[in-house]
């Protein structure tokens, strides 16, 4: 009896391996694979053209915060590197944070519309991805350049005498990442929201909660798990951006995903480079860790 | 109005109409409705879905804002006052428990928001715990508590800030049966206990006889009949009231004669039949008997001189306490349904195809406008 029972086990679990094989093949092709090749290159060193000599070498990881100096090789603090870290994280939480403010009222709002509104509100919010990226941010180029159109109307109604410098500033990609990761703080915060309990609401107000109450006390505790969602998918990417910080910041404001990219293109320091993106692999994770912790426990401290 | 805080009203309704939509697509939810719910009552509201018992319950809670007319509490128009600002709460029929707090916080929490002292709070909450006797599930989430206790944390919620008057929407509909009576034991021993009002709106005309001081049946926006359980159950006002509180039989006939103790009616196709009303029914006049199933005798037509009426039964169903027959009289001219209880002695055997007579009382019978 035993021993059948251990042979159907084993036959079981024989297949349920064969069944996530194909699922277990694409996470380690796509994803654990490649994360190995960057681990194993951020240990190497540069090759003359590119690609990397194997010789061991932490030096790649040390540049990311230190700089060495050409003649004794004393290590300080690298200006730069802090610079683009500080800027790239910095740019990244104002923008979750901008997106926030503006996408709470906004999934509110399409929550508390009738349903056949709603599909049409939520099909408006998902409008701008159907133009190429590229082509959007050239226009908020168009928009806020020294001879833009905001800066000329300005000019024309007597605001302002001399344009106000607003391309090639961090406000500028600041600017760019809201407009373009705004509908992914809008639809899980919008996904949490739509499903709230009309009636807990109806239930605050008649405790003697008022509006900013039912808000504070209510919708913003139950839309907490969407909220998360929602700076989750727009920090991740807002961090490692690359295009927006190009046309925006003018080249001057680099994000680390500039910095990166320029390792692996003229730099042609691909271990600085792997170490570059493992350090922001590392940023993003700890920032995830943090908020989610905080999130949690806020939760329950509750009154 | 004439006397605008008359002691003993807590609640009074003038006129008061709701409607929804606009142009041709009004609908009428309260139909310009009238009443005074008194102080310390337990007080009913009960009808069909759709009859608009509930919008009138929103309409008290601030939910909902008047059409046309003025709720009075006090002596004071809400109508318009935001709920938040209205000293009345609500057991909402989901219970509508805050998923993200405890027990406690949930009933914390309206004497939070009014901004009391903390420890006054804390007392409260312990004071109200015990009341619904819940003291050992107070840092419990409400997702981890049964249906039951859940109820008894919406209750406890609406009163830990004394309201003045306390709003109950299908309360108890969410339970079993079982859980159902004992809930209403509770709810009205809770009742007599805080003295405050409790308004309680329902479909089971059951719960709302047991455990009400009195009910207002409504039907299509329209308060039929307000009166203790007994009169609305022994006396209806109408056709409607009769129907819906308790199983009843309508015999149609005409009037033959009457004076000031009763009436005799021409039961088409069975008979005249005697009975005790102080209405005068003018001969030839329309009208329907209503008599309830308990308030008719049969016996098996062999062991009894002919009564009023005779019959055949159609149908036996064994109901536990009682017995409910179904029979029809003098050959299909009507059929009325009769309850007999099931004590060991006196119930003489009846099956169905037996032929039965059926007797009332004068004064069990009533007349109402056909």
């Amino acid at each position: 009896m035993a021993s059948l029972e251990a042979v159907r086990s084993k036959s079981a679990s024989r297949t349920r391996w064969l069944l996530i094989s194909p699922a277990v093949l694409v996470v380690i092709i796509g994803a654990i694979a490649p994360l190995l090749v960057i681990v194993t290159y951020s240990f190497l060193t540069p090759g003359p053209t590119g690609g990397v000599n194997y010789t061991l070498s932490f030096d790649a990881w040390t540049r990311v915060l230190f700089d060495r100096d050409v003649f004794d090789d004393t290590l300080t603090l690298s200006g730069t590197n802090l610079e683009i870290l500080l800027r790239s994280l910095l740019l990244s939480l104002a923008t979750t944070v901008l997106c926030l403010l503006v996408g709470f009222p906004t999934a509110y709002f399409i929550a508390t519309r009738n349903p056949l509104n709603r599909e049409v509100w939520l099909l408006l919010v998902t409008v701008p991805f159907w133009t190429n990226l590229l082509i959007r941010t050239f226009a908020i180029q168009d928009l806020i350049r020294n001879e833009g159109i905001i800066n000329t109307l300005l000019i024309k109604t007597g605001f302002i005498s001399e344009p106000i410098q607003m391309l090639f500033t961090n406000f500028a990609i600041c600017l760019g990442l809201v407009y373009v990761y705004l509908p992914l703080m809008i639809l899980p915060v919008y996904a949490s929201l739509e499903r709230q309990d009309r009636s807990l609401l109806e239930a605050a107000s008649d405790l003697y909660a008022r509006p900013f109450n039912v808000l504070r006390e209510i919708i913003v505790p139950l839309a907490k798990p969407g909220i998360i969602a929602g700076s989750i998918l727009v920090f991740i990417p807002a961090i490692g951006t690359y295009v927006t910080p190009i046309l925006l910041g003018g080249g001057r404001n680099l994000m680390i995903g500039n910095y990166i990219e320029f390792q692996f293109g003229q730099g042609r320091d691909w271990p600085f480079g792997s170490a570059l993106s493992l350090a922001l692999m590392a940023i993003v994770m700890v920032a995830l860790l943090v908020y989610i912790r905080h999130g949690d426990s806020h939760g329950h401290e509750h009154g | 109005m004439k006397d605008e805080s008359t002691p003993g009203v807590a609640i009074r309704l003038n006129q008061v109409t709701k409607t929804y939509g606009s142009g041709n697509a009004v609908v009428t939810a309260v139909k310009s409705t009238t009443l005074d719910i008194f102080n310390n009552e337990f007080f009913t509201l009960l009808g069909p879905s759709g009859c608009g018992k509930t919008t009138l319950l929103r309409l008290i809670g601030g939910f909902e804002y008047p059409t046309a007319g003025t709720i009075l509490l006090g002596g004071e128009d809400i109508a318009s006052v935001p709920p938040f600002q209205r000293p009345i709460n609500t057991v909402f029929q989901n219970y509508a428990l805050f998923p993200h707090m405890t027990v406690a916080q949930n009933i914390g929490f309206g004497l939070r928001m009014l901004k009391r002292p903390r420890h006054e709070i804390a007392a409260r909450v312990d004071e109200m715990l015990k009341l619904v006797r819940l003291e050992n599930l107070s840092d419990r989430r409400t997702s981890q508590i049964s249906g039951g206790q859940q109820q008894r944390v919406a209750l406890a919620r609406a009163l830990a800030s004394e309201p003045k008057v306390l709003l109950l929407d299908e309360s108890l509909s969410a339970l079993d049966y079982k859980l159902r009576k004992e809930m209403q034991m509770e709810l009205k021993s809770l009742q007599a206990a805080t003295g405050i009002t409790f308004i309680f709106v329902t479909h089971d005309q059951e719960e709302a006889l047991t455990m009400s001081d009195r009910v207002a049946v409504l039907s299509s926006g329209e308060i039929m009949q307000v009166g203790t359980p007994h009169e609305v159950y022994i006396k209806p006002a109408n056709h409607f009231v009769a129907n819906f509180v308790g199983e009843t039989n309508f015999l149609q006939g005409r009037g033959l004669n009457s004076d000031d103790r009763g009436a005799v009616i021409d039961v088409r196709g069975v008979g005249a039949v005697a009975i005790a009303t102080k209405d005068r029914v003018a001969p030839g006049q329309l009208v329907n008997i209503v008599v309830r199933p308990e308030h008719l005798r049969i016996l098996p037509l062999a062991q009894e001189p002919a009564g009023q009426l005779t019959g055949s039964v159609k149908a036996v169903s064994f109901c536990g306490a009682e017995t409910q027959y179904t029979i029809e009289l003098s050959r299909g001219a009507a059929v009325v349904t009769v309850r007999r209880y099931n004590t060991p002695e006196e119930n003489l055997p009846i099956a169905i195809g037996d032929e039965v007579s059926v007797n009332f009382t004068p004064n069990s019978a009533q007349i109402l406008p056909a």
